[in-house]
C-alpha cells in the first residue's frame, strides 16, 4: 500500500520524511495561524485608523479581525481543509490506506501533532490539553488564595487581580466541560460501544484543534490589559472594558463553544448510530448515557453562550447597544442568556463525572450498578430539570418578584434525581467486595463532598437563605465543592481507572493516594473556612479582603497548599509512571465492559471483529445459593438477584 | 447467568452474617441526634448578628435547613464508610459481591422521602418569601435612595432632603421600618447590607427596591457590593449605624437636610 | 503496598519543591506584566515640619509628561502625576496642591461637586475659596475613601476645575524623559485635610467619567478603571 497523498513519495521508507511530518502538522499551523493574523492585523488597523474622525484605530475590531485570521489560516494550515478541498475537486475517492494514514497509521508520535482522525489520538490530545489546562487554571487558584491570605491588595493591584480571578475561573469551566467527554468520551466510549471510530471522526480531530487554537487567544488577554468581569462575564461591565483583554475573552468562548457543539454532536451520533449488534439502549454502560445526556443538554446550552458573547462582542466593536441601558438595552437581557447556559453547563460538566463513578464503581464492588434503570432516569430527569432552573441565579437581580417561586420549585426539584445517584452509589456499594484502588478512593471522595455541595445549594436554592448568601464566598464554596471536590473527583477516578488502557501503564498507586488525601484534606479545609467566611458575609471577588474574614481567608489559604502539595505529586506520578511505571495487562481491573476486551495498546481499528453484545456488562455476581421465601422487614427491601439478561442465550 | 429470581430472598442471606442494615441505620439514628444537637449548639456562634427581623428569620431558616442537612449528609457518610470499611477485601477480590436489586418500594419510598424533604424546602422558603414581600411600606417608611457607581455608593434621604456626604457613612433610625431603592450609574454592582438581610443588584437604568426591613438592634454594619464592578469592586463599601430616633435628627440636619 | 527506593520519595519532594518554584515564578511573571496595571514608583508627600507636608500633583489629558513610555491606547490616557501611590506622614495635615491641565467633562453623580472632608470644608481654586463647583464644570476628582472597615476612615473628596476647551496650549511642563511638552494653562487647586494613625492603606481615584465616551458605560472606562493612571493608593506610613 503505497500513499501517493503528497508530491514526495515516501512508499518504501520506514521513517516519514521529516516534510511530510511538518506539513500538514500543528507546527504549520501556528506559523500560517500567526502570519495570517499579522496580516489581518495590521489591515483592520490601516483601515480603522483612515475611516476614524480621530484618526484612533478600532483596538476591538482590530481584536476581532486577529482571531478571525488566526482562527482561519492555523486552520489551513494544519491541512483541516485538505479533505474538503479534495472532495470538491480531486479526480478520485482516497484510498483506504489514505484514510488509515489520515488516522496516523504508520506517522509514531507525530500523530498526535497532526489533524489526526483516529478517536485515539484525539483523546489523547484531548487528555494532554485538559492537563495542561488544569493546570494553569491550578496555577490561578494558588494566586487567588495567594492574595486573598492577607487583607489589603497587597500582592497583586487589584485589576490585575480580577483578570486572574476571570481567567482561572473559564479556564476551569472550559476544562471541567470537556474533562470526561474529551478524553474519555473519545477514547474509550467508541470501544465500549463496539465501534471502530466516531461517526464523523474528521470533525473529531476539528474540534479538538478548534479546542487548541483557543488556547493562544485566550491567553493574550494577559498582554492586552486583561479582563475585568470575571468567567461570568456580565455585561455592561463585560461593554465598558476599554482594552481589548475583554475581546480575546469573547472570542476563546466562541471557538470553545463551536469545538464543544461538534463534538456533541459527533458523540450524540456515534452513539445513535454506531452502537455494535446487540447493544440496545437498554444495554447501553453508565457512562456512555451519562456522556449522551451531558452532549444532549450541552447542545441546547451553548447556542445561548455563543449569542450572548457575540451580542457582547457586536456592543464593543460596532458599538450596538443590546446591554447598554442609556442606549435602550438591558443587562437582564445578558444575564438571562448567559445563566441559560450557565446552568444545563454545570450538569454538562456534573452527568459524565457522576456516569464514570458509577462505572467504576461497580467494578471495584464487584457488584452490578444498583438500580441500573433507576439511574438512566435519574440522570435523565437531572438533563430536563436543569434546562429550566437558570433563574435561581437572579433572584436577586431585581428583576419581578414572580419569577422566584417557579425557579425555586424547578430547583428543588432537582435535588430528588441528585438523591438517586446517591442511592444507586450506596447500594452499588452495599455488600459489594469492595477493592479499595485509587479510582474508589476518588469515588469516595467524590460522594463526601458531593453530599456537602448539594446541600449547601439548597441553601442557595431557597429565597430567605440566598439573600444573605447571594454573591458571596459561601457561593463560591458550594460550587467548589461541587465541581472540583465532586466532579473533578470523578475525572481522577476515570483516569487512574482508564490510564492502563490508554497508555498502557499503570499509575503508582502509593503516589495516588498520596494525591487522593493531600487534595481531600487540603480541600475541606480550604473550602469549609470559605463556607464560614461566606455565611459572615464575605462578598465574591474581594481583591481586598475585608478584616471580619481575615482569618477564615488565611486557614483556606494554608489549606490550599496541600491542594498544590497534590498536583505537583499527581505530575510527578505521571511523568513517573510514563518513565518507569509497570505495564498494564490488558483487562487491569476485572472489569466487563467492552473497552477492556480489546488489547493494550489498543490496535488502530479497535477490533479485530465486531463483538455481538448480550446482556448489560455488569453481571457480576455468583449464582444464589438456592431458593428462599421473601422475608417482608427492612432488610429485603433489595432483592438479591443477577440482572436480567435481556435476550436468551 | 440465565438464572433469574425475582422471587426476592431474605435481604440479609444466610443467618451467620450480622443484620448490616439494622446495624448502620442505628449507627446513621446515633449520630444524627448528636450532629443535631451539637448544631444547636454552636450555632449561635456561627451565625452573625442579626440586626433585623429579617435577618433573624434568614438565620432561623438557615438553622432549621442545617437541622435537616445533618442527617441527609450522615446518611451518605456513614452508608459509605459503613461499606468501605466492613464489606472491603484486601487487595484484588477473588470473588463477587452479591448481585442486588432495588425492590419497587425501596425506589418509592426513596423518592417519596425525598419528595417530601423537597415539598416541605420549598413550601417554607415560598411562606417566608412572601411574608417578607408582603410586609408593605407605611406611611412611616423611611426610604433610601441608593446610587452605585464605580467605586462608592451615595446615599439621599428623599424625604428629608438630605444626602450622606463624608466619611462613608450613612444612619437609620432603630425600629423603624426602611427601604432602599437602589439603582447604579454605570454597571452592575450588588447592594447589600448582611446584618438586615438585604441584598438586591444596582442595575443601570433601573431602580430595584428591597425588602421592607425593621432594623431592631443598635450598632454599626456594613453595606458590600457583591456583584463584581471591576477595579475596586471589594473596596465598595459604606458602614451603616442603627442609632436612636434622636441621634437619626441629629445627624440628617448634619447632613444638609431638613426634619 | 510494594516497596519504593528513596529514590522515589526524593522525587516526591523535588515534584513538590519544584511545582513551587513554578507557582512562585508565575507570581512574578503576572506581576511584571505592564499591561494589567501599571504600579509607578511610590511619590512621598514633602515633609514641611513635624506633622505637616505638601503634596504635590498634576493631572494631565495624556501621560505623556510621566509615563512616556507607555503603548497605546495608554499615551493617550489622563494621568495624575508624578505618580499615583503616595505616602503620606501619620498625624499631619496634609496641604494638596493639584495643577490641573485637563478640560472639563462633567459630572455623572451631583454627590461629587461638593468639597468634602478637607479643614474648613472649602478647597482654594486659584486662590478664590469655594466649598462646591458647577457638576459640569469638574474635569476630575481628587477622591480618597477608606478600604473595608477601615478603623480609621478618611473620605475627603475636592472636584477639580476643568480649564475652557479652546484654552490655548502655552504652557511647557518638562516630562520625565526631559521633552517639553505643551499644555493650557492649569488650573491650581489647594486644600488640606489630616491623617490618622500610621500604617493604614486607603485609596483614591477620579469620580468623573472621562474614559471613551462620557455615555454610561464607558465613562469609567480605560484610565478610569486602571491602576497607574487616575486610580491609586495612598499608605499613611512613617518615613
Amino acid at each position: 500500500m503505497s500513499s501517493t497523498t503528497s508530491s514526495t513519495t515516501v512508499a518504501t521508507s520506514r521513517r516519514p520524511n521529516l516534510i511530510n511530518s511538518l506539513f500538514p502538522s500543528v507546527i504549520s499551523g501556528i506559523i500560517l495561524g500567526v502570519a495570517g493574523a499579522a496580516v489581518a492585523g495590521v489591515l483592520v488597523n490601516r483601515m480603522t485608523t483612515a475611516f476614524s474622525p480621530k484618526g484612533l484605530p478600532n483596538d476591538d475590531a482590530v481584536a476581532a479581525a486577529v482571531y478571525t485570521a488566526w482562527v482561519l489560516f492555523f486552520f489551513i494550515g494544519i491541512g483541516a481543509f485538505n479533505g474538503i478541498f479534495k472532495w470538491a475537486f480531486a479526480r478520485r475517492e482516497p484510498t483506504p490506506a489514505e484514510e488509515l494514514q489520515l488516522a496516523g497509521k504508520g506517522q509514531g508520535l507525530w500523530r498526535y501533532f497532526r489533524f489526526t482522525t483516529d478517536h485515539k489520538v484525539v483523546g489523547m490530545q484531548y487528555l494532554a490539553t485538559v492537563f495542561v489546562l488544569f493546570f494553569f487554571g491550578a496555577m490561578g487558584a494558588f494566586m487567588i488564595r495567594l492574595e486573598q491570605s492577607r487583607p489589603g491588595a497587597i500582592f497583586f493591584n487589584p485589576s490585575t487581580y480580577n483578570t486572574i480571578v476571570g481567567m482561572h475561573g473559564i479556564l476551569m469551566i472550559a476544562t471541567t466541560i470537556i474533562m470526561v467527554s474529551g478524553p474519555f468520551g473519545n477514547f474509550i466510549l467508541p470501544i465500549m460501544i463496539g465501534a471502530r471510530d466516531m461517526a464523523f471522526p474528521r470533525l473529531n480531530a476539528l474540534s479538538y484543534w478548534l479546542l487548541f487554537a483557543a488556547i493562544p487567544i485566550f491567553f493574550s488577554t494577559l498582554f492586552l490589559g486583561g479582563f475585568q468581569t470575571g468567567w461570568t462575564g456580565y455585561a455592561p461591565l463585560a461593554v465598558q472594558g476599554l482594552t481589548p483583554g475583554m475581546d480575546a475573552y469573547c472570542f476563546t468562548i466562541l471557538v470553545f463553544a463551536i469545538s464543544t457543539t461538534l463534538a456533541a454532536m459527533n458523540i450524540l451520533t456515534t452513539v445513535m448510530v454506531m452502537r455494535t449488534r446487540g447493544m440496545t439502549w437498554g444495554r447501553l454502560p453508565v457512562f456512555v448515557w451519562g456522556i449522551v445526556l451531558s452532549v444532549i443538554l450541552s447542545l441546547t446550552a451553548f447556542p445561548s453562550f455563543i449569542v450572548s458573547q457575540i451580542m457582547v462582542l457586536m456592543d464593543r466593536v460596532f458599538n450596538t447597544s443590546f446591554f447598554l441601558a442609556a442606549s435602550g438595552g438591558n443587562n437582564w437581557l445578558y444575564e438571562h442568556l448567559f445563566w441559560f447556559m450557565g446552568h444545563p453547563e454545570v450538569y454538562v460538566m456534573s452527568i459524565p463525572a457522576m456516569a464514570v463513578a458509577a462505572e467504576v464503581t461497580a467494578v471495584f464492588a464487584r457488584k452490578p450498578v444498583f438500580g441500573y434503570r433507576l439511574l438512566v432516569s435519574g440522570l435523565v430527569g437531572i438533563s430536563v430539570l436543569s434546562v429550566i432552573v437558570w433563574g435561581h441565579h437572579l433572584y436577586l437581580s431585581g428583576s419581578e418578584n414572580a419569577l422566584v417561586a417557579p425557579y425555586m420549585l424547578d430547583t428543588e426539584l432537582i435535588s430528588i434525581p441528585t438523591g438517586i445517584f446517591f442511592l444507586v452509589l450506596i447500594g452499588t456499594l452495599w455488600r459489594g467486595r469492595i477493592w479499595v484502588t485509587v479510582p474508589m478512593l476518588f469515588v469516595a471522595g467524590m460522594l463526601v463532598n458531593f453530599v456537602i455541595g448539594g446541600i449547601t445549594g439548597i441553601y442557595l436554592a431557597d429565597l430567605p437563605t440566598d439573600e444573605i448568601l447571594h454573591g458571596g464566598m459561601f457561593v463560591v464554596a458550594h460550587f467548589h465543592f461541587v465541581l472540583p471536590g465532586s466532579m473533578v473527583l470523578g475525572f481522577f477516578a476515570g483516569l487512574y481507572y482508564w490510564f492502563p488502557k490508554m497508555l498502557g501503564r499503570r499509575l503508582d498507586s502509593t503516589l495516588g493516594r498520596l494525591h487522593f488525601w493531600l487534595f481531600e484534606i487540603g480541600f475541606l479545609g480550604t473550602f469549609t473556612a470559605l463556607l464560614y467566611a461566606g455565611l459572615q458575609g464575605e462578598p465574591r471577588w474581594s481583591a481586598n479582603v475585608a478584616l471580619p474574614f481575615a482569618t477564615a481567608n488565611l486557614i483556606a489559604s494554608l489549606f490550599a497548599i496541600l491542594i498544590a502539595a497534590s498536583v505537583f505529586t499527581f505530575i510527578y506520578n505521571v511523568i513517573y509512571t510514563l518513565v518507569r511505571g509497570e505495564r498494564a495487562v490488558a483487562n487491569e481491573w476485572g472489569a466487563k465492559t467492552l473497552e477492556w476486551t480489546v488489547p493494550t495498546p489498543v490496535p488502530l481499528e479497535n477490533f479485530e471483529q465486531l463483538p455481538v453484545v448480550t446482556s448489560l456488562p455488569y453481571d457480576y455476581g455468583s449464582p444464589l445459593p438456592g431458593p428462599a421465601t421473601a422475608v417482608a422487614d427492612i432488610a429485603s427491601a433489595v432483592i438479591e438477584a443477577p440482572i436480567q439478561p435481556q435476550v436468551e442465550e | 447467568m440465565s438464572e433469574a429470581n425475582i422471587g426476592g430472598n431474605a435481604g440479609s442471606a444466610s443467618p451467620a452474617e450480622p443484620r448490616h442494615l439494622r446495624r448502620v441505620l442505628i449507627i446513621w439514628a446515633v449520630l444524627s441526634v448528636i450532629g443535631i444537637a451539637i448544631w444547636l449548639a454552636v450555632a449561635q456562634f456561627i451565625l452573625p448578628q442579626a440586626a433585623s427581623s429579617l435577618d433573624s428569620s434568614d438565620n432561623f431558616t438557615f438553622l432549621v435547613l442545617t437541622v435537616l442537612a445533618v442527617p441527609v449528609a450522615l446518611f451518605v457518610f456513614v452508608f459509605l464508610g459503613y461499606s468501605l470499611v466492613v464489606f472491603r477485601v484486601q487487595g484484588r477480590p477473588t470473588e463477587d459481591g452479591v448481585p442486588l436489586q432495588p425492590r419497587p418500594s425501596l425506589q418509592v419510598g426513596w423518592l417519596g422521602i425525598t419528595s417530601l424533604l423537597c415539598l416541605f424546602l420549598l413550601i417554607w422558603g415560598l411562606i417566608a418569601f412572601y411574608q417578607e414581600t408582603a410586609a408593605a411600606s407605611t406611611s412611616n417608611t423611611l426610604t433610601v435612595q441608593v446610587t452605585a457607581q464605580q467605586w462608592q455608593w451615595t446615599f439621599n434621604y428623599p424625604q428629608y432632603g438630605a444626602s450622606s456626604a463624608g466619611a462613608q457613612v450613612i444612619e437609620v433610625p432603630v425600629n423603624r421600618p426602611v427601604e432602599f431603592y437602589v439603582t447604579s450609574k454605570d454597571v452592575l454592582h450588588g447592594f447589600s447590607i448582611r446584618a438586615f438581610g438585604v441584598r438586591v443588584d444596582a442595575n443601570p437604568g433601573e431602580v430595584t427596591t428591597t425588602a421592607v426591613i425593621t432594623p431592631t438592634q443598635i450598632g454599626s454594619y456594613t453595606v458590600q457590593c457583591v456583584e463584581l464592578c471591576g477595579l475596586f469592586h471589594s473596596d465598595m463599601w459604606e458602614a451603616v449605624n442603627v442609632v436612636s430616633a434622636d441621634a437619626f435628627n441629629s445627624w440628617i440636619i448634619s447632613q444638609g437636610g431638613h426634619v | 503496598m510494594k516497596q519504593h527506593s528513596s529514590g522515589f520519595i526524593i522525587g516526591i519532594a523535588a515534584s513538590i519543591i519544584l511545582g513551587f518554584g513554578v507557582v512562585a515564578g508565575i507570581f512574578l511573571g503576572l506581576r511584571s506584566i505592564g499591561g494589567l496595571g501599571y504600579e509607578p514608583t511610590v511619590l512621598r508627600a514633602d515633609k514641611t515640619g513635624p506633622n505637616s507636608a505638601t503634596l504635590n500633583i498634576s493631572t494631565f489629558p495624556d501621560s505623556q509628561v510621566c509615563h512616556p513610555d507607555a503603548p497605546s491606547p495608554e499615551i493617550g490616557w489622563v494621568t495624575y502625576c508624578q505618580s499615583t501611590n503616595w505616602e503620606l506622614p501619620p498625624n499631619s495635615l496634609i496641604t494638596v496642591v493639584i495643577k490641573q491641565y485637563d478640560s472639563a467633562s462633567g459630572l455623572y453623580n451631583g454627590f461629587f461637586q461638593q468639597v468634602q472632608g478637607t479643614v474648613g470644608g472649602v478647597a482654594m481654586y486659584n486662590n478664590k475659596p469655594m466649598s462646591q463647583i458647577n457638576g459640569d464644570d469638574a474635569a476630575h476628582t481628587f477622591t480618597i475613601q477608606s478600604q473595608p472597615d477601615e478603623a480609621n476612615p478618611i473620605f475627603v473628596s475636592v472636584p477639580l476645575l476643568g480649564v475652557a476647551n479652546n484654552a490655548p496650549s502655552n504652557t511647557n511642563v518638562t516630562g520625565v524623559d526631559g521633552n517639553q511638552y505643551q499644555y493650557p494653562k492649569p488650573n491650581l487647586i489647594e486644600f488640606q485635610f489630616h491623617t490618622g494613625p500610621a500604617d493604614h492603606t486607603y485609596i483614591w481615584h477620579c469620580y468623573v467619567p472621562c474614559g471613551n465616551d462620557r455615555e454610561s458605560p464607558y465613562g469609567f472606562s480605560g484610565p478610569m478603571s486602571t491602576t497607574g493612571f487616575m486610580a491609586g493608593t495612598i499608605a499613611v506610613t512613617n518615613y
